[in-house]
């Protein structure tokens, strides 16, 4: 087990060298020098000179990601173009509006899912379960950004439920919860469907079981039955798949975000490409890769550690 | 009660006269697939006779009349720039579906041809292959994909190019997997002990067995591909208007949703109806043509 974690994080570091090399190497992917596209078509000579010293841009693409690196263990990760502010201060402003998303949307989904995943998985074939089965599988079809949309549309113009835009204010719980409520449901519909199947797979699978059969003869009551056992082996699969919903999570909050107009690092980073401000696109960026890694690192990682089966091969 | 039972067993071989009864038992049975193969169907004549189905041209503007109403002419209301809603509607479908399949078809044969190879020659190959797919895995697809089509431009062509290599990373895991399992069985055995080259073993033996289940898991990107184009398009990175895109039609349903609410709506149910028969239909083969499945299928 303790291998496994130490292989997969040494496996780490040569993935992220080719993703730091990759984001250096955009500049350079855009038409034109990309002196240019950091000054402006008016810069002088001076400017042009000063802006090659500063960003490293003559020197090899390794030498580049040294002085990341250089920069980073410093404790930096560069300055944005447009407003001189440090990459790594607008990152910290955004990633709390983020992670709060991405913590209430997986607390409801998982709730959700576990309590209508079991419900499914119970009363099979009734249509408890065609209702919910039905659901969840609209709901992993339809993206993101459409169920935002759509919900923005019912819940905040037609019917003023929930505010459109914004975060809430600073120290008003209730108000911030209020601005949650509509991103939080539309990001968790997608993860709802996966992890609704998932549960009601894994209740069936369980149910099935002998060891059940024979609690049920004993004459054990169904619930605890449900509660021990379906339940806790359903969790398990649950738990790995946020992990990875975590990751893909990173994604999708661009749209919300976007769409909800929160000032999250999704919305950070579609501004940083609309303005070509390639400090804070390689800062966000680069750390967004390291969540994501680690993410799934945890994920794999946990699968291993809630099931023995996995750790003894 | 012996009668009932003869009748059953009766029925029963009457119904299993055959292999192909039995996939058309299957077919019949499975909703999922029924519905997914409406939609898709439905899709397919939709792109295929778009100009004979789109009552008005989708570039054609008509700024008087814009942001209106559903009306006789326009069924579905008119955009910001006076095109007809139902028109953009039924040529975007174009444009998905060809992003989709071709980005499909070429990450398909990225992946097959790096996981076969990943899979079937070991060690070094293998774990350069390997690093590949993992550092192109290690992005959230949505973001390399920004950030790559920011940097070289959007166009159709560069978006189809960008999805087919980064979605071939995933792909070519899978297909590594199938490959790994299908080296395991007993004819690649027998024909490395025969003395088969190896350029034969990889194309006569493995190729086919790998082409077939890697199909299937192949089928599930194409409704991930027409939702990346989608929200490619939305965020304004994607194919470059006027070319009709249902993203640039939810797109700009959103950047008028006070005064035209109900823009949103149309691309977003085309685009969800479009997402879940692709969904439908690829789950729904996958279990017809899993045997134990199908074999549920049957019985139920």
């Amino acid at each position: 087990m303790l291998k496994y974690a130490i292989s997969r994080l040494l496996w780490l570091i040569p993935t992220l060298l080719c993703v730091i090399l990759f984001l250096f190497s955009l500049i350079h992917f855009a038409p034109g020098d990309p002196v240019d596209v950091i000054c402006g078509p008016r810069a002088s000579e001076e400017t042009k000179a000063l802006v090659r010293d500063i960003f490293h841009l003559d020197k090899p693409l390794i030498v580049q990601a040294g002085y990341f690196f250089q920069n980073l263990l410093k404790g930096s990760l560069g300055v944005s173009i447009i407003d001189r502010e440090p990459v790594i201060k607008k990152f910290m402003r955004a990633l709390p509006n983020t992670m709060v998303l991405g913590f209430f949307a997986m607390f409801w989904t998982f709730i959700l899912a576990l309590v209508l995943g079991a419900l499914s998985g119970i009363h099979q074939n009734t249509w408890i379960d065609y209702v919910i089965t039905g659901c969840s599988f609209g709901m992993i079809s339809v993206p993101a950004f459409v169920s935002a949309l759509i919900l923005l549309l019912i819940f905040s113009i037609k019917l003023p439920v929930f505010p459109m835009t914004g975060v809430g204010e600073k120290g008003n719980v209730l108000d911030q919860l209020r601005h949650l409520i509509l991103p939080a449901t539309a990001i968790s519909f997608g993860w709802f469907g996966f992890m609704c199947r998932t549960v009601k797979a894994m209740m069936l699978e369980v149910l099935a079981k002998d060891y059940v059969k024979m609690e049920r003869s004993f004459g054990v009551p169904s619930r605890y039955i449900w509660g021990k056992y379906a339940l806790r082996n359903a969790v398990l699969p649950v738990v790995t798949q946020i992990g990875f919903a975590i990751g893909e999570f990173l994604g999708g909050a661009v749209f919300v975000e976007m769409i909800f107009g929160r000032p999250g690092i999704g919305r950070l980073l579609a501004n940083s490409i609309s303005t070509l401000d390639y400090p804070v696109l390689q800062g966000t960026v680069f750390m967004t890769t390291i969540m994501f890694v680690l993410a799934n690192l945890l994920a794999d990682l946990s699968h291993g550690f809630l099931d023995p089966r996995v750790r003894h091969g | 009660m012996r009668n009932v039972a003869q009748q059953g067993h009766k029925e029963f071989q009457k119904d299993m006269n055959g292999e192909f009864n039995e996939y058309l038992q299957a077919f019949r049975k499975s909703t999922k697939l029924f519905i997914g193969t409406i939609l898709v169907v439905t899709l397919f004549i939709v792109v295929i006779c778009a100009p004979v189905m789109a009552p008005h041209d989708p570039y054609k503007m008509d700024v008087k009349n814009r942001l209106s109403n559903i009306s006789r002419t326009h069924l579905l209301g008119t955009d910001h720039l006076g095109r007809d809603t139902l028109s953009q509607i039924i040529y975007g479908s174009r444009t998905s579906i060809f992003i989709g399949v071709i980005g499909t078809s070429l990450a398909f044969i990225i992946a097959l041809s790096l996981g076969t190879l990943a899979g079937y020659a070991r060690g070094i190959i293998e774990n350069l292959i390997l690093l590949y797919f993992d550092a192109v895995r290690s992005f959230p697809a949505i973001i390399l994909i920004l950030v790559v089509i920011s940097a070289i431009g959007s166009s159709v062509t560069n978006i189809i190019i960008v999805f087919g290599f980064i979605y071939s990373s995933l792909l070519g895991r899978t297909i590594r997997a199938i490959t790994i399992s299908v080296c395991k069985e007993p004819f690649i055995e027998a024909a490395i002990t025969l003395g088969s080259k190896k350029r034969t073993i990889l194309f006569r033996h493995l190729f086919p067995n790998v082409i077939g289940p890697s199909l299937i898991v192949t089928g599930m990107y194409v409704p991930i591909m027409i939702m990346s184009e989608a929200g490619l398009s939305f965020l304004g990175l994607g194919v470059p208007p006027p070319t009709p895109s249902w993203g640039t039609s939810i797109r700009y349903g959103f950047e008028n949703i006070m005064r035209a609410p109900w823009l949103i709506l149309p691309p977003s149910i085309a685009l969800a109806l479009t997402m879940l028969g692709f969904n439908l239909f690829a789950e729904g083969l996958r279990d017809v043509l899993n045997p134990e499945k199908r074999g549920e299928l049957i019985i139920s």
